[in-house]
């Protein structure tokens, strides 16, 4: 009966060691997403500033949509009207009236990679550039069609 | 696969006969389905490496507690060239999978295959006057029809090693869903092994029941229900989580053998682990 019991205590204390372990694990995957949660800003102008973050969305496979709540935020020492615009797909997400800066959360769904921009509104000129790239964990290819290999 | 220095006796009997009994399903439709891959994905090139833990009630070999709770390893990967692939996913029923594509269209694929499977009694001292049981290299068929959202496979298995001769069936369905980036999949089959298997297993012989305690047991063969629950999340570009919920139901040829120390009708295990994707 006391082999038994201590039988179930190693169980026990087996498991609950292992599940803090991947806890540990867990935490720390996320602590290093975490750290790699910089964020991601190309100005091409030194005075304009963008910047997005978290900066990456992972998918588990290849051809996945990808979610990502994510939140942007832009100054420029200039009062001005300014436009956040998805040059992937050229729509402009949200304006702001004469703002030296902003912020705006928004919620990142899509299969490929898209680069957004700041503008001055109605013009095209980038001030500056930011990027939400789409990674996965999985990269797998195609079947062919139809094709008999023995047959 | 699990580490074993660590880790007393009962707990080895205990996942031993989790293996040994049948209770795992068929990975490859897991793996697809955990993946995500009803874009039809071929067998991919890819190796990853994790821990998990997990916790159950089953039948034991050697314990006489039902419940049972360990820590794993995780090794899954595969490799795929011009058709032939070898497949190692720790899901799976079967340690290591070889096997050629023969045909692949739209939604079906046809898969030749050969792998070793089930093991022997070796681990533990009350087994040493029983005959050998070693493992069975099956070989066979499995198909696999990617339908709609689900996906089906059926499978047929003989051993060529001479050690069991038996035939094992699967048929499986499942699908999956994505709710942001977590992945779920859900998957429901029927396993069927015919007496070959169960009886080189499970059973006990005249010689054996007359050197040993054990009485005689020749078992017919039996059908299991299976289903199973799990999410995948993807908690960075490479590393990945895993939790999995496994039912399946335990046949009376299986629990009727005197080999078990503990019995019981039905499986039940949750599992959880964290994988390296290289």
């Amino acid at each position: 009966m006391l082999t038994l019991l201590r039988i179930k205590k190693i169980k026990i204390s087996l498991l609950v060691g292992y599940l803090i372990t991947t806890l540990c694990l867990i935490m720390a995957s996320n602590v290093y997403a975490s750290s790699a949660d910089t964020t991601n800003t190309t100005n091409t102008n030194d005075v304009a500033h963008l910047e997005v973050s978290p900066e990456q969305c992972i998918a588990l496979r290849k051809g996945q949509k990808c979610y990502l709540e994510v939140t942007f935020s832009w100054r420029h020492p200039q009062v001005r009207d300014y436009c956040l615009v998805n040059i992937t797909t050229n729509k402009t997400i949200k304006c702001w009236d004469r703002q030296t800066k902003g912020e705006f959360n928004f919620d990142f769904q899509s299969t490929l990679s898209h680069d957004f921009a700041l503008r001055v509104k109605g013009a095209t000129v980038d001030l500056a550039h930011a990027r939400i790239p789409v990674a996965w964990v999985y990269k797998s290819s195609k079947r062919a069609k139809s094709t008999w290999r023995l047959f | 696969m699990t580490s074993s220095q660590n880790i007393p006796k009962s707990i080895i009997g205990g996942l031993l006969a989790l293996f040994v009994s049948t209770s795992v399903f068929s990975a490859d439709i897991t793996h697809a389905l955990r993946n995500n891959t009803q874009d039809k994905a071929t067998t991919e090139n890819y190796f990853e490496l994790g821990l998990g833990a997990g916790i159950g009630r089953a039948p034991s070999l050697t314990d006489d507690d039902a419940t049972w709770a360990a820590p794993y390893w995780v090794i899954n990967g595969s490799y795929n060239w011009n058709g032939l692939f070898v497949e190692k996913y720790g899901e799976s029923s079967d340690p290591i999978l070889l096997g050629y594509n023969a045909y692949e269209s739209e939604d079906w694929s046809l898969d030749i295959i050969i792998g070793p499977n089930f093991s022997g009694l070796h681990f533990d001292d009350k087994f040493e006057d029983l005959d050998d049981r070693n493992s069975s290299t099956m070989f066979g068929g499995r198909l696999t029809g990617y339908l709609g959202d689900n996906v089906v496979q059926f499978s047929v298995k003989h051993d060529i090693s001479g050690n069991s001769h038996g035939t094992s069936a699967s048929a499986l369905v499942g699908r999956n869903w994505q709710v942001r980036n977590w992945n779920f999949h859900s998957l429901i089959g029927l396993q069927f092994f015919d007496s070959r298997i169960n009886d080189y297993y499970h059973g006990i012989n005249d010689a054996e029941a007359s050197r040993t305690e054990f009485t005689r047991y020749n078992p017919g063969s039996n059908f299991n229900a299976t289903a199973e629950v799990g999410v995948t999340y993807p908690v960075t570009e490479n590393w990945v989580f895993r939790s999995t919920a496994r039912f399946s139901t335990v046949s009376d040829a299986d629990m009727d053998s005197p080999i078990f120390e503990t019995t019981s009708s039905t499986r039940t295990s949750l599992r959880t682990s964290i994988t390296y994707v290289f």
